[in-house]
């Protein structure tokens, strides 16, 4: 009986659509014969068997036409008051020199970004950054760098505080289990400054000294255990989780950036090496050397087609029989190593990360999308040079979209897989 | 919701389906007696003035890309004229499948050949801005890359003054002069737009004059300004500037743009949606030929005028400077004409293919002319050239109306081309013979591929070859344009009279003249058909062509003739092409 009665009530409305459809048009026809007896009718675009085949496209379609007419108003406005231009316009002075865009990263969440350029010399720069995320997640970054000191000689200064309150922790090692993780706060306040002097062939080394604080807290993504729910006993195996850590760093790091465009480079090289010395300001209980090497190769194959071949290690050592902070061993998971892990999903004192990921235009315009593939690998260990093996290495792999123009990469929407899922990732700058 | 999991349900849909195609076919089918359409009625009736309409540049961007693509997509009609090879021809054709006169189009050129002084002389009144005394500044744009004036001359006649990108002598004005020719000689209204040679010191600020800046802001306009503006433009050495000048179009109104769909709701004689008129759909083939991709409705003008005592609208093209090489602030970008500005369509198939296609134009070399800027033939398809954003008319432009617009390309001759480039006023005669000479290729492949996808005969006539014996001539297009030669060319025919068969498949050679039956023959045909109860009966001659290229019988054009049995004379009443 319920099905007969369905059956009733559509084979009804589809009489009704068809004389309504048929009937309307009558109806139009006869106001306009009477409005305008000498003009003839205006011409139906479609014939009633059409509109009632076409009924679903309008049905579905119907959304789309409302938003359309909702936003013509915004759009009349946006057009009328030239609010593209204003805003850029507000944003940024007639020179460029100075102005502010929007920032956002998974890790520090959305803000904007102030900057000044030519300062206090042509070429330097200040930055300043202010980001909030979920759970409260805050950044903030005071950043003066190419400061000239003279001829070839630079100099940078900055100041950062973050409050990193969900962090997630899985345990340390290369085996660690997705179900173990927990999470914690990270606050850290530093200070650096920075000596810098450019090299030939598109290279640049600095050196710097900076002073971080560091205070671990429960962790504010409540669906989660906090880190610091464990056992004392077993809070005493993960360094640095009950202390306030200060840090007293002097690093070395040389760069080579010889790409040869930024939106998308297709040529070049992007290398960084950098070796430093971390020791805890008035106690002996943390202190470790860190050498990280970064190198990425960039080959165009055709027709702006790119193939990066990028390779990453860090070695973490204490010496003097301390302990390394855990929150500043060597991590593998998202954006930046691994795509598809989540943000620190493994970690341990040294690590070894490999990424192959070719790029090529879906849309060459003068803001272009390229759409990336990418296979990421990498593991973390104890002591990477003598316990080296190729075994149990992770895999992600993935793809998505980068908007750019020629000052630079502006977007990108990625999504990488893993054994552990899937997970998308949203960066803008 | 288990509706559609109800099977009743779906066997009465799918008879309902079923059944609508049945009846459109049989609509189709029912008789094969031609019945030409009703003639249109004039649109250039006195109407009340229409108000003016704002055309939103975002909104009909967003309506045209998103929403009528999603409409489109998920039209079933659509789809099923598609897959049955019904696709919906124009509403405003006449019997012959041509368009009469109207507010929109004159016919001119493919009707009859214009002269050379006519091509040359275009839509002009005059000889453009009076250069030997001050114009006035009315008002300036210094938005995008290409600034403009509006300014009026001693005679009192106003201008839109545009200048070319900087870098790109002659590029924009060159181009936008030379398409307002021939787009004239098409049939299309079109603003009359000359190339100037002016001196600065001849401009003078008006009063109150408005000037917007980049920033979008208005305020009074200084001479700092035209200082400003004048950074940004190209000299010539005696200091003297090139420049376009765009004569107002004279009506009592300007009323806005008109869109490539739907109808003007306040102009009863605009009755036809637009994107149902031949003239706007084919338009299609003339856009492709001279790269005049930027079809948005901003670059079309709706006039209210008064002709002859009557007041109606009038439907302009405007704004050519992004025509042959030229995107009025650069040259072409390479992808213009194959793809959209934004594609999703290309996206994906650049997605799924993992960039492993090259796109033709991405294997272009540089430009040779920075005058002439990105124009080239050699990958060129006439077929699937895009707009910079869907264009409704022409996605629904059919082969015969691409083949109605292809005719109006090929009414071009070499020298009319000639004349028409020579408007461009180039500095370097080999940039302006390349000009021509890509030309000449675009509209050779273009009456390739639609003299292919339609039977290219016409210009049938009737007329008596001796006492009593009637013939049918015809004129081959692609034979008349030399794109292939007659004596690799045959026709056949079949002929009905009152449909029946009476003629079956004669090859006729290369001959263009069908006999006809004459009078003694046709009592012996109607004797046999019994039909001679009527006085009037149709004659049906449907006509296929075979070239050497191509071993293939090619699709049928069939002729109507009406055979008036008192006077045994036939005259034309029509002609149908095959899709």
């Amino acid at each position: 009986m319920e099905r007969f009665s369905k059956l009733l009530f559509f084979v009804c409305l589809i009489i009704m659509l068809s004389i309504m459809l048929t009937i309307f048009p009558v109806i139009a026809q006869e106001k306009e014969d009477c409005d305008d007896a000498e003009f003839p009718p205006k011409m139906k675009s479609k014939e009633t068997w059409e509109q009632i085949l076409n009924v679903p496209g309008i049905v579905l379609a119907f959304p789309f036409w409302l938003l359309e007419q909702s936003i013509s108003p915004a759009l009349d406005l946006i057009l009328e008051k030239k609010l593209v231009a204003k805003v850029k316009d507000f944003l940024r002075t007639d020179d460029g020199l100075r102005g502010v865009y929007p920032t956002y990263k998974s890790q520090i969440g959305g803000g904007a970004k102030f900057f000044q350029k030519d300062l206090l010399n042509q070429g330097s720069k200040l930055d300043l950054i202010a980001t909030i995320g979920l759970r409260w997640r805050q950044y903030y970054q005071i950043h003066l760098k190419r400061v000239k000191l003279s001829q070839n000689l630079t100099s940078a200064f900055s100041v950062d505080y973050s409050n990193f309150t969900d962090e997630p922790f899985f345990e340390i090692g290369n085996n660690t289990a997705v179900d173990d993780k927990s999470n914690y706060a990270h606050k850290q306040a530093a200070a650096e400054i920075t000596i810098g002097v450019d090299l030939p062939i598109k290279s640049y080394l600095t050196t710097n000294v900076g002073i971080d604080y560091n205070r671990i807290r429960d962790g504010r993504n409540k669906t989660l255990p906090s880190i610091k729910d464990r056992p004392s006993l077993e809070m005493e195996l993960i360094p640095g989780l009950t202390d306030d850590v200060r840090i007293f760093r002097l690093q070395a790091m040389l760069e080579h950036d010889s790409r040869n465009r930024l939106g998308n480079p297709s040529a070049g090289w992007l290398a960084t090496i950098k070796g430093g010395y971390f020791s805890e300001l008035g106690e002996n209980k943390f202190g470790f050397w860190q050498a990280y090497m970064d190198i990425t190769r960039y080959f165009h194959l055709f027709r702006n087609r790119t193939f990066l071949i990028r390779g990453a290690a860090q070695i973490t050592e204490a010496f003097d029989n301390r302990q390394i902070p855990f929150y500043y061993m060597s991590e593998l998971g998202e954006h930046e190593s691994i795509r598809g892990y989540s943000r620190g999903r493994f970690r341990d004192e040294d690590m070894v990360l490999g990424s192959l990921e070719y790029r090529y235009p879906i849309l060459n315009r003068s803001t272009s999308v390229d759409f990336s593939l990418f296979v990421d690998t990498g593991k973390v260990y104890k002591d990477l040079v003598n316990e080296f093996d190729t075994s149990d290495y992770h895999f992600g792999y993935g793809g998505g979209f980068r908007f750019y123009n020629p000052e630079g990469t502006f977007l990108q929407l990625l999504v990488g897989f893993s054994e552990d899922g899937y997970r998308f990732y949203f960066v803008l700058n | 919701m288990k509706f559609f999991q109800f099977k009743y349900l779906k066997i009465i849909l799918y008879l309902l389906v079923i059944s609508f195609i049945l009846l459109s076919f049989l609509k189709c089918s029912s008789s094969s007696k031609f019945v030409a359409p009703n003639p249109l009625p004039d649109d250039n009736r006195s109407i009340p003035q229409p108000k003016y309409k704002k055309i939103n540049y975002l909104k009909d961007f967003f309506n045209k890309q998103i929403t009528i693509q999603i409409i489109q997509s998920l039209d079933f009609s659509r789809q099923l004229r598609h897959l049955f090879g019904k696709p919906k021809q124009a509403f405003n054709t006449d019997a012959f499948d041509e368009v009469p006169n109207s507010s929109w189009f004159t016919n001119r050129n493919a009707y009859r050949q214009m002269s050379l002084k006519e091509i040359a002389k275009g839509p002009d009144t005059g000889q453009g801005p009076d250069t030997t005394n001050f114009w006035t500044i009315k008002s300036a744009k210094s938005e995008g890359v290409t600034p403009g004036f509006q300014i009026k001359d001693s005679r009192g006649d106003n201008y839109m003054i545009k200048f070319d990108p900087k870098g790109y002598s002659e590029l924009a004005t060159g181009a936008e002069a030379i398409a307002t020719k021939l787009f004239y000689a098409m049939g299309y209204n079109v603003p009359e737009n000359y190339i100037t040679y002016f001196h600065p010191k001849i401009l003078k600020l008006g009063d109150d004059v408005e000037f917007t800046d980049e920033k979008g802001n208005k305020r009074l306009m200084t001479n700092a300004d035209i200082g400003e503006i004048f950074k940004k433009v190209e000299r010539l050495p005696d200091g003297r500037i090139r420049a376009l000048a765009s004569k107002f179009v004279e009506s009592d109104a300007i009323i806005g743009g008109f869109k490539y769909n739907s109808t003007r709701k306040d102009d009863p004689n605009d009755f036809v949606p637009h994107q149902h008129r031949r003239e706007l759909r084919a338009l299609y083939v003339p856009c492709s030929w001279l790269k005049h991709f930027d079809t948005k409705a901003g670059n079309n003008l709706d006039v209210y005028v008064t002709e002859n005592g009557r007041s109606f609208v009038k439907h302009y093209l405007i704004d050519f400077g992004s025509t042959l090489g030229s995107a009025a602030h650069s040259p072409q970008p390479d992808y213009k004409g194959h793809e959209n500005d934004f594609d999703p369509h290309v996206m994906f198939q650049n997605i799924i293919t993992a960039g492993l296609y090259v796109r033709s134009w991405e294997k272009l070399e540089p430009f040779k002319y920075s005058s002439v800027g990105r124009f080239d033939s050699h990958d060129f398809n006439p077929g699937k050239t895009k707009p910079n954003h869907p264009n409704p008319a022409f996605e629904n432009c059919t082969n015969r109306d691409g083949y109605w617009g292809a005719k109006i390309v090929m009414s071009f001759t070499d020298k009319q081309l000639q004349t028409a480039v020579a408007q461009g006023q180039y500095s370097d005669p080999n940039a302006a013979s390349y000009l021509l000479q890509i030309l000449k290729e675009r509209r050779d492949i273009i009456g390739r591929y639609w003299f292919n996808k339609i039977n290219p005969l016409d210009r049938f006539q009737i007329s008596e070859n001796s006492p009593g014996q009637q013939i049918l001539s015809f004129i081959d297009l692609a034979v008349e344009s030399q794109l292939e030669s007659k004596e690799s060319t045959q026709y056949c025919f079949d002929l009905r009279i009152g449909g029946v068969l009476v003629v079956d498949f004669q090859d006729i050679g290369n001959n263009t003249r069908i006999p006809i039956p004459n009078t003694q023959e046709q009592q012996n045909f109607l004797r046999k058909i019994t039909l001679n109860n009527s006085n009037d009966l149709q004659c049906e001659i449907r006509i296929k062509t075979k070239r050497n290229s191509n071993k293939k019988w090619s699709k049928w054009v069939k002729v109507y003739l009406h055979l008036d049995k008192s006077s045994g004379k036939y005259s034309l009443l029509g002609i149908l092409r095959q899709e």
